[in-house]
């Protein structure tokens, strides 16, 4: 288990809450492009997350962010075009540096909280994050784990949709055409419903005959609290994002902040 | 221990009564079979024991159910939940959290225990499972049978005197289920625990079952006592209420029905198998003997189906080649394109054979089978039906020329009434809406579903949901049918129904594929076995071939039922 792992789920989440915050007010390039960059070095080291895997997670969200990239410049208001320099144009289409900077801007600041999120849900389990949010954060169990059991329960209902495609496929069921989509609906949901049902009401007598929901509290095995190393995290998480403002802003690379980019 | 007097229960939204006048006292250290039709409301019946019925179950209850002599309707659960535990027969169904230890301990922060106290708890619950090694692993990494050992360990850690299994092994095989018979016979033996099980694997369990328990399906007790006196004295009445029973009792009382002087009432094959000896030693002609032992079971299982059995309608054509083959699978990889489990094989299986395909649960048998009909896509000339490479089959050809029963029968319902599930199959063949009615006509009169013609397949029971996906799959005419664990969760009568059912297709020239760990069922009614290992074909011949491969048997988790044992052990010992 590595550092960030070994880390409380919610000191993680601490962490990375006001950097995701700040970056969404922040309008330039530099400053998501920094934040990236700080923020995935540090999840693979510190997370020892293969380059590969953290690779594979990125790419969907880095095709909307070139999406972002491509269209901006067509939609962006004049009044941000206003100025600057025309790069070229092509019939009715007219493409400006500011309209492309701008879209640039946006790709990366999504990015740039994507990573931030990265950071947390590659290294945390959900078992941990739900029982550090029970214990911590005075969040219901009932609720906790009753969120638990769901997420335990969408791989299996993942399997038995499969499995009805099969199944129905080799009746020759095909279901195709547009009008007959209701009906494909329906022919799935009724096993896959029927399915779910038994699975909630054994899964609510197993616990139930294991004294859950019996007192208004329970016990843990494994607790859930923060240590040193968790509060050194935030901390330096903390002084590590406002050095790299400072920077920024000494460099005059941090540009203007502002929530509604649209009237900037 | 406990106590049921006069216990009465209907579920919410029902009328028919489940539990109708249950009047049963539990001792102490008993380990009590309760057995019963599917249906018959066992599971029912064990609900009340820590409280569920009636505190939170919803429907009419009433009489009175006492567990160490606390009333369960005024207990509050965290008392029950102490001195009963239950473990279930789903097993993903039945554990709450990602890790091993955490499971363990989930009962036990329910009860607000402390966690040393718990830590020594969680060792020893381990220790009982064998499970100490996995303590820190993730549950879903387990197989099955590891899974419900580790929910009976969930369970022992709270420290209840009382154990209930509600059919525990149905989801395993042979294998997991020794497994966790063996740890119920240590747990048996230390003396603390009253251990009530729902099972129909009897046969291993006639060695430590004190008691069997009988649940009607009209919701009342309908035998009580010791298993010898139980299953001997209610032989007949048990055939007809469809409950599974241990294979020597069959056997013996055949024996006994055909005229042959049996002395003793065995329970196990050791039993029956002194019980031959003596037979001998009489000298009335062994060979006689051994000969009606084989003979036995078929013809119990023709007077089974005698009220559904019609001749059947769907005939195939005799023209054809007699030697042909339904399936061939070729020994080269099945894909280039994709992981697969399965390994290079070579595989015929002739038309009209009747293979078993077996081995440990993740060996590839349903992967292998959903090859054959294209429900995964092997690479060209790996699969042939019917002489024809796979890959060139239409999907459309493919439903009409082979039918696949899934487990799960509700996975292949695609209309809302019955007559519809089978009048599907028949569209587009370009036949009369009478000759399409009286089609389906025969073949629900032959499945015994008439009655339901009118009925949404979701209605039905189990046992008639599975003949109903059956009947859809041989409507068309299929020659070659594949069925995956055919006789899951279903009663001793029902499953002896249906595979008789599949004899006699064979007997018309059907090719019937199925994958099954009952053993008892394929010495029965397959001709072949096909043996699977981590995607290995490590053996493919003859039932009986396969049989007198001891370590062949071991090596895939297999046992010999209990049938070619007794027939085994006595050849050997009048030699």
């Amino acid at each position: 288990m590595s550092y960030l792992h070994r880390l409380n789920p919610l000191s993680k989440l601490l962490a990375i809450g006001p950097p995701a915050i700040f970056l969404a007010l922040t309008t330039n390039v530099w400053t998501p492009l920094l934040f990236i960059n700080l923020t995935i070095g540090i999840t693979l080291m510190l997370g020892r997350i293969p380059l590969m895997r953290y690779a594979k997670v990125c790419a969907p969200m880095l095709l909307i962010v070139l999406g972002f990239i491509l269209l901006y410049p067509l939609l962006v208001s004049d009044r941000i075009n206003e100025g600057s320099e025309l790069l070229f144009s092509f019939g009715f289409v007219d493409v400006y540096e500011s309209g492309v900077l701008f879209g640039l801007a946006t790709g990366l600041r999504l990015l740039a909280m994507l990573v931030l999120s990265l950071l947390f849900t590659l290294t945390t389990d959900t078992a941990d994050l739900i029982r550090a949010l029970i214990q911590q954060w005075r969040v219901n169990y009932r609720f906790g784990f009753g969120t638990l059991a769901v997420l335990r329960f969408i791989p299996i209902l993942m399997q038995q949709f499969q499995l009805v495609k099969m199944a129905h496929q080799v009746r020759g069921y095909t279901g195709k055409g547009s009008r007959r989509i209701m009906e494909r609906t329906q022919r799935y949901a009724l096993p896959l419903l029927s399915s779910s049902l038994r699975h909630a009401e054994r899964m609510a007598y197993s616990m139930d005959s294991r004294a859950f929901g019996a007192y208004r509290t329970r016990t843990y095995f494994r607790r859930s609290s923060m240590a040193r190393q968790d509060y050194i995290f935030i901390g330096s998480f903390w002084i590590g994002s406002t050095l790299a403002v400072l920077i920024l802003f000494h460099f005059d690379m941090l540009g203007k902040l502002s929530l509604f980019k649209t009237y900037h | 221990m406990i106590e049921m007097h006069d216990v009465h229960f209907t579920y919410a939204g029902t009328i028919k009564p489940v539990l109708d006048g249950i009047d049963v006292m539990i001792g102490n250290n008993e380990t009590v079979l309760l057995l019963g039709a599917s249906g018959a409301g066992k599971s029912s019946l064990v609900l009340c024991l820590n409280g569920l019925i009636p505190n939170s179950i919803y429907g009419e209850f009433s009489g009175v159910v006492r567990v160490g002599g606390k009333d369960t309707s005024i207990t509050p659960i965290a008392e029950l939940a102490r001195q009963v535990g239950i473990v279930f027969q789903d097993p993903e169904a039945q554990l709450v959290t990602m890790k091993v230890e955490d499971e363990v301990a989930f009962g036990m922060e329910n009860l607000c225990l402390g966690p040393n106290e718990m830590e020594r708890r969680i060792e020893v619950a381990l220790q009982q499972t064998g499970l100490s090694e996995f303590r820190q692993w993730q549950i879903d990494k387990l197989s099955g049978g590891q899974k419900q050992r580790l929910a009976l360990a969930s369970v022992l850690c709270m420290q209840p005197r009382i154990l209930v299994l509600d059919e525990p092994t149905a989801n395993l095989d042979p294998e997991g289920t020794r497994e966790l018979f063996a740890i119920l016979r240590n747990l048996r033996k230390s003396g603390n625990y009253t251990i009530i099980m729902i099972e129909h694997k009897l046969d291993d369990l006639m060695d430590m079952a004190d008691r069997v328990l009988v649940l009607g399906k009209n919701g009342r007790i309908i035998a009580d006592g010791h298993p010898r006196e139980v299953f001997y004295h209610k032989y007949n009445e048990l055939i007809q209420e469809g409950v599974w029973l241990p294979y020597s009792v069959t056997f013996t009382c055949e024996l006994i029905k055909r005229g042959i002087a049996v002395s003793g009432t065995p329970l196990t094959v050791n039993e029956t198998v002194e019980m031959l000896e003596r037979i001998r030693l009489t000298g009335e002609n062994d060979e006689f003997a051994l000969q009606a032992a084989a003979g036995i079971a078929s013809r119990m299982n023709a007077e089974a189906v005698n009220d559904t059995a019609h001749t059947f309608v769907g005939k195939i054509q005799p023209s054809l080649v007699k030697d042909e083959l339904a399936i061939e699978i070729r020994p080269v990889e099945f894909t280039q394109k994709k992981a697969c489990i399965l390994r290079p094989m070579h595989l015929c299986v002739p038309k009209g054979d009747f293979l078993a395909i077996v081995g440990k649960n993740g060996a590839g048998k349903s992967t292998l089978a959903r090859y054959m009909i294209k429900l995964q896509q092997a690479d060209k000339g790996v699969i042939y039906l019917h002489g024809r490479d796979l890959v060139e089959w239409p999907v459309h050809d493919m439903a009409r020329e082979v039918g696949y029963v899934f487990q799960n029968p509700e996975h292949q319902f695609v209309t809302n009434r019955v007559f519809d599930e089978l009048a599907f199959g028949l569209k587009g063949m370009q036949l009369s809406p009478d000759e399409i009615y009286s089609r389906v006509e025969q073949m629900l009169d032959r499945f015994g579903l008439k009655k339901y013609i009118e009925a949404n397949p979701f209605q039905l029971s189990h046992g008639e949901k599975r003949r109903l996906s059956t009947a859809s799959m041989l409507i068309t005419g299929q020659r070659l049918l594949i069925l995956d664990e055919p006789t899951f969760g279903q009663d001793g009568r029902n499953a002896h129904q249906l595979m008789q059912l599949m004899k006699e297709l064979q007997e018309t020239g059907h090719t019937i594929i199925i994958i099954s760990h009952d053993m008892g069922l394929i010495a029965e009614y397959a001709d072949h076995a096909a043996v699977l290992k981590t995607g290995r074909l490590i053996f493919h011949g003859t039932v009986q071939a396969l049989f007198d491969r001891k370590e062949l048997l071991v090596e895939a988790g297999l046992n010999l039922p209990p049938s070619v044992e007794i027939e085994r052990q006595f050849r050997a010992a009048s030699v």
